[in-house]
């Protein structure tokens, strides 16, 4: 659309407001209204709003029901008809039209208020506004706030787990304060697949900043039609959470604590001591070279290094709110702290958050209103694995159990081997802190300007600031582990963003016709800097007065560096929903995107959508089955562009600068500062584009106790934004930008919910999600050259993402038992160094050679189903819940055997090494063992793959609240006691710490390298008890 | 209302003016090479880059091409440290397959350092405001830089694609042939060399830059190992006539800081300490943080025992080559090996704490590409070779002369003018003088004893180290799996992997 069109429009819409708002009348007031609210049963209401109003329009006068349920309304018209409007949470809005006060009679009115059918009248926010869930006709999840309050988790992303089908999470890393990956339908593209986070509309947040208590409820907006309006950054899913906002009455205060312990749920069998010095002699000795340990039995058990790293770490969080509300000026503010030490040694996390929000109707046709949100967190962290098995965990299973932690003189054990070192040295010698504030956050104000016709306008800026600061001391431990300098580094960083969101809103009902449009326009911006500061030699007390850890302090080896980023976006959107007779539904969405990451001619790209609905059970020859409440087809079509993982630079060819090298002689040498160029700009590059087309049925039935909805979706992510990797011999290092390769995803997903009639002492929700995701990679350019990410140790992927395969797949060498006898050696195909003992490896291509030919794909990381159960039971003032989550048709590349499983240094993973090939006969699966492994069975094959299916009981909650009568009397209304479990049980087959095996390094990580277990920071397993008290 | 209508009004018109902004926004932080390498500043920085793979080396976070894996580690001369490592005792076995990172890091860094020097030579005569000399100093030294990175490659994996211009219409071309690949050296070698400076004619400040000696002793080497004996004499004997270098009198000053750039010294690669780039691509990590001692590097390259042996009594470069626990430093401190495999290590890169009081955690200590010494006895390889044993006799002599240090009790002339006596006598000199010093290996495959030596060695020691060298194959390493891939099919893998 064209600005000036835009302007007219609005033009036209600020002089309907400027008509409507002049219509305020004098009053005259000497009536009175009396009366009393119940329920369907007769049970008192207490706190019930009750509103007298003209026309549906004026509010002339407004009460709250008292504790018997009684309420007075004054200074009405005598001789006046009003519409009086009751209202609470939980029931029906029940309007008593034309209600005539008479004058010199007592007006009085009794009213039973229907309990909410809330099934079929939820409201569902869908992006610039809500819908009723059943109106909706493109694919939406849900989670309700009471779905994830209590849990003793640190963070909300943990939270989703299991909840929605089709929504994925994982774990990366139990690093206290870590990020989950969160994957919607599948992953849609090479690049980072992480849907977008908006909270109460601003589109720049990061939802673990938020505390789990203050959530209304979290809509996940699957299929593109449902995301299209927040086209361009929503290709990869929305995921849209609603804070709990204050409602009119009297101060209200909720306190929520919660204390408990992480424990490490499994540790790795590797071999003590006694049996590590043996079967590394033995691998010496195979290799030709003098046993290490001169008597390996004298060395017993010996060190337990997980021991050593793993601890049982308190987790608590205290928080409170307050909110409440007069005349339609709400507030809500609310303030909460975590603590979590971490199950690591040297790790730890602390939130410190407020929420404030509160909204004002300064007149009857316009409101402002504001939502902010401040976290404070800080963190200290260590390297939990890294890619040169430098990770304090990686370390600690590598690190030979014959070496004691401490000497008995105090100081540390070392290892007789180069380039490992004491983990828990490491640790105490790190002093690593990260301290990270952020406020993000909206102001709004939003006028009805006509019948229907609404505008929007709402800031959203998001601001926030990171320090670090990493000391390293002088120290000693080996001569491969010691520091002879100190340094300090500090890092500060900043991230201003915004968006300004104006929305033209028209909602209005003709007849059996009901029109819904929207229109509107976005300008976003983002910019982040950040600079970073090195200085070495600090005094020597440094290490232990943090107050001398400044680069004031430090005497040489200074130096600084900084960057930013910046980008910005411009976007036009419309909305049409229509229906008639609530029977037939369409949505109708358009979208023009610009970005700066493109260049000029590529900039703005157009994305449509559509979905349609038909509820069948409002037509005639359904009307008539009783235990049919609502039945509704749906379907529709709908493109999305992407540009979030595009750098801001891939249109233009860079340089890499101060590039040093040294000119001179002895140490009078000076560094000169050379360039090169670095990378390839593409400024032909445009919009990545998601088509999805997506059909569903939803259902509810036998009083709605019974909902069913299912979906299928076929979605195929086209001309993705890639680095294409290219030849080492043009020389420079980064691979350019291209719109090159599509993605196919498509399945299955299907909910069903059961929930017992409430009014008994006993009922129960039972709640089920299942999805099915197939994953293919169905083009690349570069004539399908493919990517190899999943580097497991220097120079060997193990990755490969190529066409035909879902993206990520593991690459390898398929084993096929193990050679018995020579004899076998030689009839088998032809595989250099090998001999008896060693793994025969699948002469794939048939060519009597294993070579580099012979590898073929041997396991894809991303689950082909995976489900989700949850079960709240309540029993008068008891309450139970239960969370349950899996996965299946997965594999796991189990990286960190390539240490445990080799014959070197590295302590091994006994359940496998004990059964190593000792002579013919002996075993067909593990190897000889052999320091110098001449036949490579560690090269990456299908020996390292084990399947990543597993069932978890992911969250138990046993409540009790205290009766409600006599604590009512005290003023308060709820006191709620509960032990909690997280991470209870996982059934699974895996080797490892934990089948949910997210990315490496996190969500910032290659999104290439997933599922490659290597030895990650495991989530640990919590109990907790807690308190909840209102009054 | 006239105030909610001006303030409305006027936030709109904000944000339309506002768009055009939005969607202009430059990348931050990043210099494009849209004005590159057109001022004598933008070409000057480009040059330094084309010198800055030189330092290319094992470090854990810019794994590079290993010089010394390649030329002493797969010799008999030193071997890998340790169980850590396992790549690069493949690579020091002779069984590494075409994925072990030591080749893959070989070829990319490599190519790297032709992309710079191909820049070098294309810009830098049309960079505006250069005056004629530095445009043709410029294009030399990028030749010699390119000569220098080629020769490597065909080294290490023979034949390799020939890329001579920064922007091609194809870049996944096949192999050229190593004969193409060694003319193109000589080319750009033969081309560099008349329009490089003399050394003497070379600022101090400007060392480490390539000179006329350097260029002629690249050449050398580059005929030598093709076995071009008449050239290599021409060569050669042109760097020793021109009397610009002459032997330092101590063979271990050359080892030193103190000793960078002394009489003997015709290329080095600089290395120099500085905090802001000790993490850029380890700027001031040589080669003793490598190959050093275990106090202040990885101890990776171990002489081998045999080598120990190949020293004659006495020899003063033993000691300067070669230490071991307990032995009593140049400094005066008493070593320590650790955990060497052979219980050696090797003295020329280690740094002596007096030479580096401030910052022991780095190796500013340059490396010798080329010195007189090893001029000395490829000359004399080559006059022997040739017919004229009085002058290779001569030479080598020079340089025994020179390793005796004033001690005539020991390593007395050579005197045998027998042809195959003396190239035997020339071979065992050039093990010793030059020994760690990056050839050993290349020097055994020129002269085809590379299957001869290794098998040996392994049945002597009866060890796993050169038992697998296969003639025909192992004479050239495999081309890296990542760039076959890549190239679908078009980059041909070396016989044998």
């Amino acid at each position: 659309m064209k600005p000036t069109q835009f302007f007219i429009t609005k033009l036209l819409s600020i002089c309907l407001l400027l008509l409507t708002a002049g219509t305020i009348r004098a009053q005259q007031n000497d009536g009175q209204l009396n009366g009393m609210v119940t329920d369907t049963k007769g049970k008192i209401l207490p706190g019930v709003t009750v509103v007298a109003s003209t026309n549906g329009l004026q509010k002339t006068s407004n009460t709250i029901t008292n504790d018997k349920g009684k309420f007075q309304l004054s200074g009405l018209k005598t001789g006046a008809s009003y519409d009086i409007i009751f209202s609470s949470v939980g029931f029906q809005k029940y309007i008593e039209h034309n209600f005539l006060i008479k004058s010199g009679e007592t007006n009085s009115i009794l009213v039973r208020m229907e309990g909410n059918n809330e099934q079929l009248n939820e409201i569902v926010v869908v992006g610039y506004g809500s819908q009723a869930k059943r109106d909706i006709t493109g694919s939406v999840g849900s989670i309700s706030g009471e779905q994830i309050e209590n849990r003793s988790i640190g963070s909300l992303d943990q939270a989703l787990t299991g909840k929605v089908a089709g929504l994925s999470v994982s774990n990366n890393s139990g690093t206290p304060g870590a990020g989950m990956m969160i994957r919607v339908r599948g992953v849609g593209t090479i690049n980072n697949s992480e849907p977008l986070y908006v909270v109460d509309g601003n589109p720049f947040s990061n939802i673990n900043n938020l505390d789990p208590q203050d959530i209304k409820s979290i809509e996940i907006l699957k299929s593109a039609s449902a995301a299209a309006i927040y086209g361009s950054r929503g290709a990869n899913g929305v995921v849209l959470v609603t804070t709990k906002k204050g409602s009119n009455g009297a101060i209200k205060t909720d306190i929520n604590l919660f204390t408990g312990i992480q424990t490490l749920y499994k540790k790795l069998e590797l071999t003590d001591a006694a049996t590590y010095a043996q079967y590394y002699n033995q691998a010496l000795v195979a290799g030709g070279q003098k046993p290490a340990f001169k008597d390996p039995s004298s060395y017993g058990k010996g060190t337990d290094w997980q021991d050593a790293i793993f601890r049982n770490a308190p987790i608590s969080k205290y928080g409170m709110a307050l909110s409440g509300g007069k005349d339609g000026d709400v507030y809500r503010l609310s303030g909460s702290y975590l603590k979590q030490k971490g199950m690591l040694i040297g790790t730890d996390y602390s939130k410190l958050g407020f929420s404030l929000n509160s909204a004002h109707q300064m007149k009857k046709w316009l409101k402002f209103g504001e939502n902010f949100n401040y976290a404070y967190t800080t963190q200290n962290n260590v390297s939990d694995y890294n890619s040169d098995s430098r990770g304090i965990i990686s370390t600690a299973l590598q690190m030979s159990p014959t070496v004691p932690v401490k000497n008995p003189d105090g100081s540390y054990g070392v290892s007789p081997f180069a380039n490992t070192y004491n983990p828990v040295a490491a640790v105490e010698n790190i002093q690593h802190l990260e301290k990270d504030w952020q406020l993000a956050g909206s102001v709004y104000g939003q006028a009805d300007l006509f019948k229907g016709l609404n505008f929007k306008s709402q800031f959203n800026i998001t601001v926030g600031n990171g320090r670090s600061r990493s000391y390293t001391p002088v120290y000693f431990v080996s001569n491969s582990q010691k520091e002879d300098v100190s340094s300090l580094e500090e890092t500060a960083s900043n991230h201003t963003q915004w968006a300004w969101e104006n929305t033209l809103n028209y909602n209005r009902t003709f007849g059996d016709h009901r029109i819904e449009g929207l229109l509107g326009f976005t300008g976003q911006h983002s910019f982040e800097s950040f600079i970073r500061a090195y200085g070495q030699n600090l005094p020597a007390d440094a290490s232990i007065t943090q107050s001398l850890q400044y680069l004031d302090l430090a005497s040489s080896g200074m130096s600084v560096g900084g960057g930013g980023d910046e980008w910005g976006m411009v976007s036009y959107y419309g909305r049409l929903n229509y229906d008639y007779k609530n029977t037939y539904l369409a949505t109708v969405n358009l979208r023009r995107d610009g970005s700066s990451k493109f260049g000029a001619n590529n900039r703005f790209g157009t994305f449509p959508s559509f979905s349609l609905g038909w509820r069948l059970s409002n037509e005639p020859f359904l009307k008539n089955v009783s235990f049919l409440n609502d039945l509704k087809l749906r379907g529709g079509w709908g493109a999305l562009g992407n540009a979030g993982s595009l750098s801001t630079s891939a249109t233009v060819s860079t340089l890499k600068v101060n590039i040093p090298y040294p000119f001179g002689a002895g140490n009078g040498q000076v560094i000169h500062l050379g360039a090169t160029p670095s990378s390839i700009g593409n400024p032909d590059l445009k919009w990545e584009s998601t088509e999805e087309t997506d059909f569903g049925i939803d259902a509810s039935l036998f009083e709605n106790r019974i909902t069913f909805a299912a979906d299928y979706y076929h979605r195929v992510t086209t001309g993705i934004l890639i680095q294409l990797p290219i030849l080492a011999s043009v020389g420079v290092r980064e691979a350019p930008f291209v719109n090159g390769g599509d993605v196919l995803n498509k399945g299955f997903e299907f909910t069903m919910g059961y929930r017992s009639d409430k009014s008994r002492d006993f009922s129960y929700e039972l709640s089920a999600n299942f999805a099915l995701n197939h994953n293919e990679v169905t083009s690349l350019t570069n004539d399908g050259a493919a990517f190899y990410a999943g580097e497991i140790s220097s120079g060997v992927d193990v990755s490969k993402t190529a066409v035909g395969h879902p993206i990520g797949s593991f690459y390898g060498y398929v084993t096929d038992g193990i050679f018995q006898n020579q004899q076998q050696v030689n009839q088998a195909a032809k595989q250099p160094g090998a001999a008896p003992g060693d793994i025969r490896f699948k002469d794939l291509n048939g060519d009597g050679l294993v070579d580099d030919k012979d590898q073929t794909y041997i396991g894809s990381p991303w689950a082909k189903y995976t489900y989700g159960f949850s079960a709240n039971f309540f029993y008068k003032n008891i309450d139970l819940a239960i969370g349950i989550n899996g996965r299946g048709g997965n594999q796991i590349y189990t990286a960190w055997k390539h240490s445990s499983n080799a014959s070197g240094i590295s302590n091994y993973y006994a359940p496998d090494k004990l059964k190593s090939w000792t002579g013919e006969g002996t075993t067909n699966t593990e190897p000889r063992v052999n320091i110098l492994d001449p036949n490579n069975n560690m090269r990456p094959s299908n020996r390292w793959i084990q399947s990543g299916a597993f069932l978890r009981l992911n969250s138990l909650q046993l409540g009790y609240s205290l009766p409600k009568s006599p604590l009512e009397k005290l003023g308060i209304s709820r006191i709620r006691f509960y032990l909690g479990a997280e991470n209870l049980f996982t059934f699974t087959k895996y080797d490892g710490y934990d089948p949910e095996v997210g990315m490496r390094d996190g969500n910032d990580g290659d999104p290439l390298d997933v599922g490659i277990d290597r030895a990650y920071y495991p989530r640990p397993r919590t109990f907790s008890a807690g308190l909840n008290v209102s009054f | 209302m006239k105030f909610i209508l001006t303030t409305c009004l006027l936030l709109f018109a904000l944000t339309f003016s506002g768009c055009k902004k939005l969607l202009e926004i430059e990348p931050q932080g990043k210099q494009t090479t849209a004005t590159f390498f057109t001022s004598p500043a933008t070409a000057r920085q480009g040059l330094i880059a084309a010198y800055k793979t030189l330092q290319s080396n094992y470090r854990t976070n810019y794994p590079g091409y290993v010089r010394w894996v390649f030329g002493d580690v797969c010799s008999d001369d030193t071997r890998a440290n340790g169980g850590d490592n396992p790549d690069m005792i493949q690579v020091e076995y002779f069984v590494a397959n075409s994925t072990n990172p030591f080749f893959e890091n070989a070829w990319s860094t490599l190519y790297q350092g032709i992309h710079a020097s191909n820049l070098v030579v294309e810009k830098s005569p049309l960079v505006q405001g250069m005056d004629e000399a530095t445009k043709s100093t410029y294009v030399a030294e990028g030749k010699f830089l390119r000569a220098y990175y080629y020769f490597n490659l065909v080294q290490i994996f023979g034949g390799v694609p020939l890329m001579l211009q920064e922007k091609l219409s194809d870049y996944n071309i096949p192999r050229n042939s190593k004969q193409e690949i060694y003319s193109q050296i000589e080319k750009d070698l033969l081309e560099a060399e008349p329009n490089l400076p003399n050394r003497d004619a070379q600022a101090k400040a400007d060392y480490g830059r390539a000179t006329k000696g350097a260029a002629q002793a690249l050449l050398a080497r580059v005929y030598l190992m093709q076995g071009k004996f008449t050239e290599t004499e021409t060569w050669t004997k042109k760097i020793i006539d021109s009397r610009k270098y002459n032997l330092d009198p101590v063979y271990y000053h050359l080892f030193t800081i103190d000793g960078e750039y002394g009489p003997e010294s015709i290329f080095e690669i600089n290395f120099q300490y500085d905090a802001r780039f000790y993490d850029e691509e380890g700027s001031g990590d040589g080669d003793g943080r490598t190959r050093g001692p275990l106090s202040y590097g990885w101890g990776y390259d171990a002489p081998t025992q045999d080598l120990v042996d190949a020293f004659e009594p006495m020899d003063p470069r033993k000691k300067a080559t070669i230490y071991k626990t307990g032995d009593i430093l140049q400094d005066g401190t008493i070593a320590d090996v650790g955990t060497s495999p052979t219980g050696y290590l090797c003295t020329k890169y280690l740094i002596l704490k007096n030479e580096m009081p401030d910052q022991p955690k780095s190796s500013a200590k340059d490396q010798n590409v080329f010195r007189l010494g090893h001029i000395l006895l490829w000359y004399a390889e080559a006059a022997n070779e040739n017919g004229r044993p009085n002058e290779a006799l001569n030479a080598l002599n020079e340089v025994r002369k020179r390793a005796r240090e004033g001690n005539n009790q020991i390593l007395p002339d050579v005197t045998t003018l027998d042809k195959s006596q003396l190239r035997e006598a020339i071979w065992k000199e050039q093990r010793v003088e030059y020994a760690t010093e990056v050839f050993r290996f290349f020097d055994l495959l020129r002269t085809n004893r590379a299957a001869k030596v290794l098998g040996d060695y392994a049945k002597k020691y009866n060890d796993q180290k050169g038992r697998e060298f296969k003639a025909g194959i192992n004479e050239l390493f495999p081309v890296p799996q990542s760039q076959i891939n890549l190239s679908r099919g078009v980059l041909k893998q070396n016989p044998g992997y």
